[in-house]
């Protein structure tokens, strides 16, 4: 549905976007994560359309957006950073304006109603859009990107700002939209692309540097060589005992849990699987294991260890 | 396109510019009209070509926020993302600033109105003179619109459109100082009150009216050129 090849942008000898490809299939809900700055925000404007890229290419449903952008901007609800929203227009007007603008064909009365209950600004309709609260706001510009069914949408970081109910129903809102459309969405908050999306992409500094679904994200960046061991038994000995294991990198105490049960962490070699020697190693001294797991890194981790890689290969 | 044209004429009249715009030019005009009553003539000439310094000062007013808001607040990424061409987007944010003045200047029509009871006007160089009027707003809107594309500044906007408009009317003051023939000729061709003053007497020109609608034409495209160019920055 989506097809981003080869993209770059540049600014004078700053890389905004640098070589960045990937792709969204139709009905997929695609995270786009990454630090501020990173350039997720230029990589959905070059989508929309808002700005060009220096090389590279941005096809919507096979149509590419420098060729024929009337076309391919009518295949896309475009939620930007800042909701672009009139102050000085009422809810009303201004939906009334952006149905006229995409030149929707949609019956108009029965369209702008059934999207106001769907993102829950029936109540405030007829307000100007000046006095409305942030989150109202927000779903204002949801609304609007909502306006003429489009195929695609692109919500850039839809929920910042916004209380933590309002964060929730936003998500549920998306999962739901993501059943009829295809969705990318941006975030630098981990959590939320983990809650929603199906893909996640990782793009720092410009760069891709992850492209994956969140369960084997976790799974390929974490593996049991990182084990955390609960042990009935004499802790320094037990320490001891485990630092000999060949391959192992270190043990850390972790201090008593129980009354004689400590716990520790240990980290071998990547790609080693330790589990059965701890075992058996333990069971020889006669030292109970209580209780042995991998220490699965989560989103956070991940993130922070792709985004720093990144910035070292680039030093 | 006759979205864009809608929403600036309604949000025109949402804020008080487009009725500061109706008043002065209904208040000056009357002032001037007034005066002509006075002295027992039945010749709008004078009224319009009080006009002039008026419209020059009024029109940076209708202008100033026209393209510099949409950046500012970044409402530029509904249109730009809209299935809208730039053309369009120029020519919907132009046509309705036009309209407000033509709506505004329409309000002068009671003056005619008053004249035809008390007198016997000329009415077709009544009619020149509404034609000159309009196209020199029109000139000045596209000119200020180009500018307020420039920048997101209201003010910077307005300033840098009145010292355009002033410019381009007191040009051929410099004239006496001018020994190139053509630098004279050009100059002196291309002020824009003595294209003026010809309609004011009754007279249609068609270099001038051409004159007016390419200046119109050149800062139209130069605006939707400025729009363009800052994709690609």
């Amino acid at each position: 549905m989506i097809e981003v090849k080869n993209l770059v942008k540049q600014y004078g000898n700053n890389f905004a976007v640098n070589d960045v490809s990937f792709e969204v299939k139709q009905g997929d809900i695609l995270g786009f994560l990454g630090p501020n700055g990173a350039g997720k925000s230029t990589t959905m404007n070059i989508i929309t359309g808002y700005l060009s890229a220096t090389s590279g290419t941005a096809t919507i449903d096979g149509i590419d957006i420098l060729e024929d952008p009337m076309a391919a901007k009518a295949k896309i609800g475009y939620l930007p950073e800042h909701p672009p929203l009139y102050l000085d227009m009422t809810v009303k007007e201004y939906l009334g304006f952006v149905y006229e603008l995409k030149k929707v064909s949609i019956p108009r009365t029965a369209h702008i109603d059934e999207i106001c209950d769907l993102v829950k600004i029936s109540d405030v309709y007829k307000r100007p859009i000046r006095n409305l609260s942030k989150g109202y706001k927000q779903r204002v510009g949801i609304a609007q990107a909502l306006l003429g069914n489009p195929q695609v949408l692109i919500l850039d970081e839809p929920t910042v700002g916004l209380d933590p109910k309002q964060i929730i129903e936003i998500r549920n809102l998306i999962r739901e939209l993501g059943e009829r459309h295809t969705v990318i969405l941006s975030s630098h908050i981990l959590p939320e692309v983990q809650a929603v999306c199906d893909r996640i992409i990782v793009i720092n500094k410009g760069k891709l540097v992850a492209d994956d679904t969140p369960d084997n994200l976790s799974k390929n960046l974490s593996s049991d060589h990182k084990l955390r061991v609960r042990v009935d038994g004499p802790e320094r000995d037990v320490a001891r005992l485990l630092e000999k294991i060949p391959g192992m990198l270190s043990v850390s105490k972790l201090g008593e849990r129980e009354k004689g049960v400590y716990d520790f962490d240990i980290e071998a070699e990547p790609n080693s699987d330790l589990r059965r020697e701890v075992f058996k190693r333990l069971a020889e001294r006669q030292w109970p294991i209580l209780g042995m797991k991998s220490t699965e890194m989560t989103l956070e981790d991940i993130f922070l260890q792709l985004t720093t890689d990144a910035a070292a290969d680039a030093e | 396109m006759l979205a864009i044209m809608r929403r600036e004429f309604k949000a025109y009249f949402t804020s008080p510019i487009g009725y500061i715009v109706v008043a002065a030019i209904f208040f000056i005009s009357g002032v001037f009209f007034t005066q002509m009553v006075a002295y027992g003539i039945a010749d709008m000439r004078s009224v319009f070509s009080t006009m002039y310094t008026f419209i020059m000062f009024l029109m940076p007013m209708l202008t100033m926020r026209l393209m510099s808001e949409d950046k500012k607040i970044k409402t530029d990424q509904i249109l730009l993302t809209s299935p809208v061409t730039i053309t369009g987007i120029v020519m919907g944010k132009y046509l309705a600033a036009v309209l407000v003045f033509i709506v505004a200047s329409s309000s002068t029509l009671a003056e005619c109105l008053v004249l035809g009871i008390l007198g016997t006007p000329d009415w077709g160089v009544v009619i020149t003179n509404y034609v000159a009027m309009i196209l020199l707003a029109a000139t000045f809107i596209a000119v200020g619109m180009f500018i307020s594309a420039l920048t997101e500044n209201q003010v910077v906007a307005a300033i840098g459109a009145i010292v355009a408009n002033v410019a381009v009317t007191y040009i051929d003051g410099i004239l006496p100082n001018i020994n190139n023939e053509f630098l004279d000729q050009f100059i002196s061709d291309s002020t824009f009150t003595s294209r003026y003053s010809e309609f004011m007497s009754g007279m249609i020109n068609f270099s001038s009216i051409m004159f007016f609608l390419s200046i119109i034409a050149v800062f139209l495209f130069l605006c939707g050129r400025v729009l363009e160019k800052r994709r690609w920055e």
